[in-house]
Parts: structure tokens; C-alpha cells; sequence
């Protein structure tokens, strides 16, 4: 009776142990996305095996401006070593994100998510966001805004990610 | 009469269509675009205001309200 | 006045990347906007104004800003005496015996040449992605009136930054006098003492003032703001070239003094204003201030924009303004000859009841890379009782802003 009461206590502290340390360790998972891009469709599952920046932006935001040669920068750095820029553009037309694509140029994968659907499931509550996505496709890090003190943060993750197995 | 009537319902579909234009909605935040833009802002032209306001000091008797500080001048 | 006032208005709404609607223009490293204004009446003050600004980004954190104001103002402004010349008054072309100079030695108007020099700093600093702070100071100078003042305002906004809270409060302290360094006895004569009434040294006010204030976004269309300001100040509030007069039966001069006003002035507003764009695209601004003191001004504001851009970039702004006030309670267009002084009166226009509209429009288009923004208004006010019972002013100002990396 004894020997069973202690089995039960020790087993179920141990699961609460594990749910606890489930709880404070548990990533968030990248949600899945189809979007047409400016070169046919892009979907996130296509990207898994590789360290994914993900970004979302609109022709309208400012700062977005000065994220594009930076991204354009990280892109050419680190693709050679699996790593992958996706920029969302949250422009309601498409006209006037091309329009902005033509005066900053993306040397990354851009697609489109027009009703902002996908922006809805990553649940941003700034512009812009960026999520820096691992090699299984859990979010590691998200960035709000764009500013100096983010890019060496952004630099700083996207090189340990990409030399982690 | 009838002009009277008519008159009230054109001003209560007027109100109503205003309410309506300024119905309160949660905004996301990719949806700001208007709301970024140099017009849409509450002050747009602030060194228009600063010219405005040193204008109606001089000429008025009441100061202030869209902000707060200090300084002045001895305009007449 | 109205430097930091102007700028913390801004600041609420557009500083760095905040702010309850995104920032305009903010990502740049700086803005510089300079503007010449030309205001003048017909036959009366004309006012040239030079005004420079710039909106500096440092780092990822603060904005710095530094205006300057470099203004002139010259021609003829009404005492508040009477057009009828006294008799009795003692005159001298120079000086007319108040200490200024008139107009041919008529005590009603008295001639200006000033020029003056303001500058405003103000400091930005956020100190996460809601809350930031304004430190900002303000110096203005010119030969008979110095003003200093600063100002601390916080702003904090909701997570979805839909709403932000104001609360700001500053101080000022100003000097005033005569050019020529004294101010006058109040209510006294300047036919006293054979032409030479007492002056004492220059005089000081200080101020102090409040604000409460919340803005929120509405829709994707519309955004609101809701201000109270509470202010109050102490000293030296009078005027120390503006004259009253007592008049006889006829409304002739008898007597002429300086005014004075009572040593203490508490004020309030509350402003209400709202940014909307129409489904037809154009953009409308409508705001109404309510104003009240223990002078017994009340006075309501109503300002409307009405703006319109056209392809291009350029755009029309219509603008009108309608402002009413009541009178002080010691404004008096002039006083009895047989009554005994009050202990406070005043003659000048600006504290009667009247009423006043500004029409214009202002037109904006790209231009070297920035914006140039032109305005034409006509300002028209009529008063009550005052002397000059009307003022009629034209208002032109040109402007270039331009954001560089």
C-alpha cells in the first residue's frame, strides 16, 4: 500500500515536473502559410531545414524603407548557409506595394497577404514585425519595429541559428 | 408642414450617416496606412500652428489648449 | 508664446515611431521646415516672421528639436484711448507723455518697432514602445519683454496603441516694461506731475499650467483628441502701453491714464478635435475649444480644414475660423470723467467682446525633394465697444520642408 502511494507520488510529480518544464520551455510553432508571392506561390513549408527571417511590412511604413537594403544585406550573407528572407507585404493594393518594390528593391522572396489573414494568426501588434523562425519552424525570436539596436540583435541570432545543427 | 418633416429626416439621416462614417472599430495594425499619412495627422503642419497661435495671442484673449508650455511675448 | 505648447502638440501625435497613429516623416535622420509669415493690418501692425525648425532623430531612443523665430513688427496699435484728443493732456511728439511714442501726438494709437527672438529646444526620450517623455525649454527676447519657460509632458499609450494619455505641466516667467525700461503707475495719470507720471521698475509674471489629455484612434478613418488645460498666472498682467481714458458727456477726453489689470488670472480650456478621411478621399479637421477665466472671458473656437490632394502630389486645404469671447470683466471702453477710478480697468480691444472669422486656404506641392506650402487668410474682427471697433488683417505664409537621411 505504501510502496504503490509512493510510486504514484513520485510519477505524477515527475509528470508535473515535465508539464512545468513544458510550459516554460514551449516554442511556438510558425504557423503555415500560402501566399502568392511575386514569383508564384510561397508557403512556409517549403522553407523547413532552413533559418527563416520573416517580415511583414506595408508601402506605408516608414521604417520599412530603411529594413529593405538590410534585409537585401542578411539575405546575400547567409543564404549560402541555409537562411531565407520572406517579406509579407500587408498592403491592402498590390499596386502599392510593387510600387515601393520598385523604389527598394528585394533581392528575397515578397508575397502578398492582402486581408491580412496571416498577419491575424502571427498576431502582430506593431509595424513592422519580424519573426526569426528555426530550422524545425519554431519562432526563436520576434522583433517589433526596425531601428539599429534590432539589426545587431537580428545579426547576432541569425548567425548561431545557422551554424546550430 | 412637409417641409418641416422633411427637413428633420434629411437632418437625422445626415447625423446618422456621420455616426456612422465615425463608428468606433478596433484597428489592426497593418490596417494604418490612412491613419500614417501627413494629413491625417492632428497637427500636420506644426510650424503653421506655432505661426497661427503667436497670431491669435496677440489678437485674443484666450490662450492654449492643444498643448502645454512656456514662453511668450510682449506682442500688442 | 505658444513655442513648446505647439511642439508638445506634436509630440503627442508623431514622435519617433509611436504614437497613437504611425509616425509621418519620423524615420529620417532629420526634418527641417522654415517658413516666412507676413500678417498685417490695414493701417495699422504689420508683423514679418521668420521661422526655422528642425526634427532630429538620435539614435534609436530620443528626437531632438530646435526651433527659432526671428520677428519684426512695425506700424501703429490702438491704446485703448480715445480718438478725441484732450486738451489737457501733455503732449510732446516723442513721447506724448506716456513714455512711448504716438502717432502725431494722438494718445489712441501708438507707433511699434520691434523685432524679437525666440528659440525653442525640445527633448523626446521613449523609454519603451508606450511610454515616452518631453523635456522642453523656451527663451524669447526682444527690447521690452523677456519670457523664459519649460515644460515636462508624458505620454503612454494602450498596448494596441489605439488610446494615449497626456499629462504635461510647465512654468513661465516673464518680464515686461516699457522700452524704456519702467513700468507705469497703474491707473495713473500721465497728465500728473506736470507730464511726467511715476514709473516704477520693470514688472514680472509668472505662470503655471496643466494639461490632461487623451487621443484616440477611432477606425481606420478617424482620429480624436480630448484636452483639458488648466493654467494660472501671477504679477505683473497689465499692459504697460496701453492707456484709458475718461471722457465727458461727449465722449470727449478729459483725463488720460494707464491701465491696470488685477495681479492674478486663473484659466481653463477644454479642446476637442478630429482628424476624418471622407470616402471621396479628402481629409477634414474639425476642432472647437471652450476657454474660460476669473476675467470673466468665456470664448468658443471652431476651426475647419477641409483638405483635398490631387494627383501629383499637391493639395488645397480651405480653412475657416470662428471665434467669439466675452469681455473682461474690467474692460471698459472708457471712463466717466465724474466717477471715481476702479481699481482695475482696461481699454484694450483684446479683452472686449467680439468676434472674429478667419477664411483661407493653404496649397501645398512637392518641390526639390520636400513640401512647399503656401496660404493666404483674411482675419476680420469686430468689437463690442472698443475704440476701434474693427480689425481686418491680411495673413500670408510661405513654407519648405524637407526630411534628409
Amino acid at each position: 500500500m505504501l510502496k504503490q502511494a509512493v510510486s504514484a507520488i513520485i510519477i505524477s510529480s515527475l509528470l508535473s515536473l515535465l508539464l512545468y518544464a513544458s510550459n516554460v520551455t514551449a516554442e511556438e510553432k510558425a504557423r503555415r502559410f500560402r501566399l502568392p508571392g511575386t514569383e508564384g506561390v510561397v508557403d512556409l513549408a517549403q522553407f523547413r531545414g532552413k533559418v527563416v527571417y520573416l517580415d511583414f511590412w506595408a508601402s506605408w511604413c516608414l521604417p520599412c524603407r530603411k529594413s529593405f537594403p538590410w534585409m537585401n544585406m542578411i539575405q546575400a550573407r547567409y543564404k549560402d548557409k541555409g537562411f531565407e528572407v520572406i517579406a509579407i507585404t500587408l498592403d491592402e493594393s498590390p499596386d502599392d506595394a510593387t510600387a515601393f518594390l520598385r523604389k527598394y528593391p528585394a533581392a528575397f522572396t515578397v508575397a502578398f497577404d492582402r486581408k491580412g489573414k496571416v498577419a491575424e494568426g502571427y498576431g502582430l501588434k506593431v509595424m513592422p514585425t519580424s519573426y526569426l523562425i528555426d530550422k524545425r519552424g519554431y519562432i526563436v525570436e520576434t522583433y517589433e519595429g526596425f531601428n539599429k539596436s534590432l539589426k545587431k540583435k537580428a545579426e547576432t541570432a541569425i548567425e548561431q541559428l545557422v551554424t546550430k545543427q | 408642414m412637409n417641409k418641416l418633416r422633411l427637413t428633420l429626416v434629411c437632418t437625422l439621416l445626415v447625423t446618422l450617416q456621420a455616426c456612422a462614417a465615425f463608428k468606433p472599430e478596433p484597428v489592426k495594425p497593418w490596417q494604418k496606412g490612412i491613419l500614417a499619412e501627413e494629413s491625417m495627422q492632428l497637427e500636420a503642419d506644426a510650424i503653421e500652428s506655432f505661426a497661427d497661435e503667436h497670431i491669435y495671442f496677440s489678437k485674443e484673449a484666450s490662450t492654449g489648449g492643444k498643448g502645454v508650455g512656456g514662453g511668450g511675448c510682449g506682442c500688442n | 508664446m505658444k513655442s513648446i505648447r505647439n511642439k508638445l502638440a506634436v509630440a503627442t501625435c508623431t514622435v519617433l515611431s509611436q504614437g497613437a497613429q504611425q509616425a509621418v516623416a519620423t524615420e529620417s535622420s532629420w526634418t527641417t521646415d522654415t517658413s516666412y509669415l507676413f500678417y498685417s493690418e490695414a493701417d495699422r501692425v504689420t508683423v514679418n516672421k521668420i521661422i526655422t525648425r528642425a526634427d532630429v532623430t538620435l539614435g534609436d531612443n530620443d528626437l531632438l528639436m530646435l526651433e527659432a523665430v526671428y520677428d519684426t513688427i512695425t506700424g501703429a496699435t490702438p491704446t485703448g484711448a480715445v480718438k478725441s484728443v484732450s486738451p489737457v493732456s501733455v503732449t510732446t511728439p516723442s513721447s506724448g507723455g506716456a513714455g512711448f511714442k504716438t502717432t502725431s501726438g494722438t494718445p489712441d494709437l501708438v507707433d511699434f518697432d520691434d523685432t524679437r527672438l525666440g528659440v525653442n529646444v525640445g527633448w523626446t526620450h521613449s523609454y519603451n514602445r508606450t511610454f515616452r517623455v518631453n523635456y522642453g525649454a523656451s527663451i524669447s527676447v526682444e527690447r521690452d519683454y523677456e519670457a523664459y519657460g519649460g515644460s515636462l509632458t508624458f505620454d503612454k499609450e494602450t498596448d494596441d496603441r489605439s488610446l494615449t494619455f497626456t499629462a504635461g505641466i510647465a512654468g513661465s516667467y516673464d518680464t515686461i516694461m516699457q522700452s524704456s525700461g519702467g513700468t507705469p503707475e497703474p491707473l495713473g495719470e500721465i497728465s500728473a506731475n506736470e507730464g511726467k507720471p511715476k514709473f516704477f521698475e520693470a514688472g514680472n509674471k509668472r505662470g503655471y499650467e496643466g494639461i490632461l489629455g487623451v487621443s484616440r484612434i477611432i477606425n481606420r478613418r478617424t482620429v480624436a483628441q480630448l484636452n483639458y488645460t488648466i493654467g494660472s498666472q501671477k504679477g505683473y498682467l497689465t499692459d504697460p502701453y496701453k492707456l484709458i481714458s475718461s471722457t465727458d458727456a461727449n465722449g470727449i477726453e478729459v483725463e488720460r491714464y494707464f491701465e491696470s489689470r488685477p495681479d492674478n488670472r486663473q484659466r481653463q480650456t477644454l479642446y476637442g478635435a478630429m482628424v476624418h478621411r471622407l470616402e471621396n478621399k479628402d481629409t477634414i479637421h474639425l476642432s472647437y475649444r471652450f476657454y474660460w477665466d476669473d476675467w470673466d472671458i468665456n470664448s468658443h473656437t471652431v476651426v475647419y480644414r477641409h483638405r483635398r490632394e490631387f494627383s501629383g502630389g499637391s493639395f488645397l486645404e480651405p480653412h475657416l475660423r470662428i471665434y467669439t469671447q466675452t469681455a473682461a470683466a474690467f474692460f471698459r471702453h472708457s471712463l466717466e470723467y465724474d466717477q471715481s477710478v476702479p481699481e482695475y480697468a482696461s481699454a484694450d480691444y483684446r479683452l472686449d467682446e467680439m468676434s472674429s472669422v478667419t477664411l483661407g486656404a493653404k496649397y501645398g506641392l512637392p518641390a526639390w525633394g520636400g513640401t512647399l506650402r503656401f496660404r493666404l487668410e483674411y482675419l476680420y474682427q469686430t468689437f463690442a465697444e472698443a475704440e476701434y471697433d474693427t480689425n481686418k488683417a491680411v495673413i500670408f505664409q510661405a513654407s519648405f520642408k524637407k526630411a534628409f537621411d
